[in-house]
């Protein structure tokens, strides 16, 4: 028996369910891809941060790369307000810093469409 | 028209996967709005992790997570695998080599940890290129 203490059972239960897949003799890459979009793309992103951890945790580095992939789409061509208030993530900037760290980061922005809210 | 690319299949199937992305032919992440659930979880994953998720974002999206907190600020100069991809739409070929220019030159002159930068451009900036690809070399990604 090996302890996981890092890895709730329902986690595991997934990482169990991504594995077999991906493991089976006769499943084709296109079956196997087919299967991570089907698998991932209905996943609550809470579910995905439990999944990245066990993930990292567990060295499976197909699965961890699909899942990191899976949460940087919820980011991208997104801006920094819609991102913010979608992943709950709390500025704690003063108004001088975010002035500053908007003027730091001009370049990234700059001539690049504003990205869609 | 000079054209370069690091690892130019690879390049292309980024941006294709970018640019598939980028229009919205992926689903959005599903957000759970049950109120127990507004907790920004996403902060409290590990740096390595965070700088994973960030390897996959185009460089202009990655640079812009800096702006979302304190903590982010930190993380976007951490990440060792650096996308610099023009991919035309909505931005001028002379504001992206501008933009390359301060990354390379400025923002990451003294960096130690880059591994990998991928580049993808075309244009006639020969001797930019040059000192694009000089940079790279010294920071030996």
């Amino acid at each position: 028996m090996i302890p996981l203490p890092l890895i709730d059972g329902r986690t595991l239960a997934r990482v169990i369910t991504y594995l077999n897949k991906h493991t089976e003799d006769d499943a084709s890459d296109e079956a196997k891809r087919k299967f991570d979009e089907e698998f991932l793309y209905g996943m609550e992103v809470g579910v995905l941060y439990d999944a990245a951890l066990a993930a990292n945790y567990l060295d499976i580095g197909g699965l961890f790369h699909e899942v990191c992939q899976r949460i940087a789409d919820g980011m991208m061509n997104k801006s920094v307000e819609w991102v913010r208030k979608t992943f709950h993530i709390e500025s704690e900037f003063t108004s001088e810093e975010e002035v500053q760290i908007k003027k730091e980061y001009a370049w990234a922005w700059e001539g690049v469409d504003s990205n869609a809210d | 028209m000079a054209s370069s690319s690091l690892n130019s299949t690879k390049c292309m199937k980024t941006l294709e996967n970018s640019h598939a992305r980028a229009r919205g032919k992926v689903p959005d992440v599903s957000v759970d709005e049950n109120s127990e659930n507004k907790v920004d979880r996403i902060s409290s994953l590990p740096d390595s992790v965070i700088c994973h998720i960030l390897s996959f974002l185009p460089t202009k999206d990655a640079a812009a997570t800096s702006m979302l907190s304190t903590k982010w600020k930190h993380i976007f100069p951490l990440t060792p695998n650096l996308k610099l991809e023009f991919d035309g739409s909505g931005m001028r070929k002379d504001v992206f080599a501008s933009f390359v220019d301060r990354v390379l030159h400025v923002y990451l002159r003294d960096a130690t940890h880059v591994h990998a930068i991928k580049l993808w451009f075309r244009g006639e900036y020969k001797d930019r290129l040059k000192s694009w690809i000089s940079a790279a070399v010294r920071l030996n990604a």
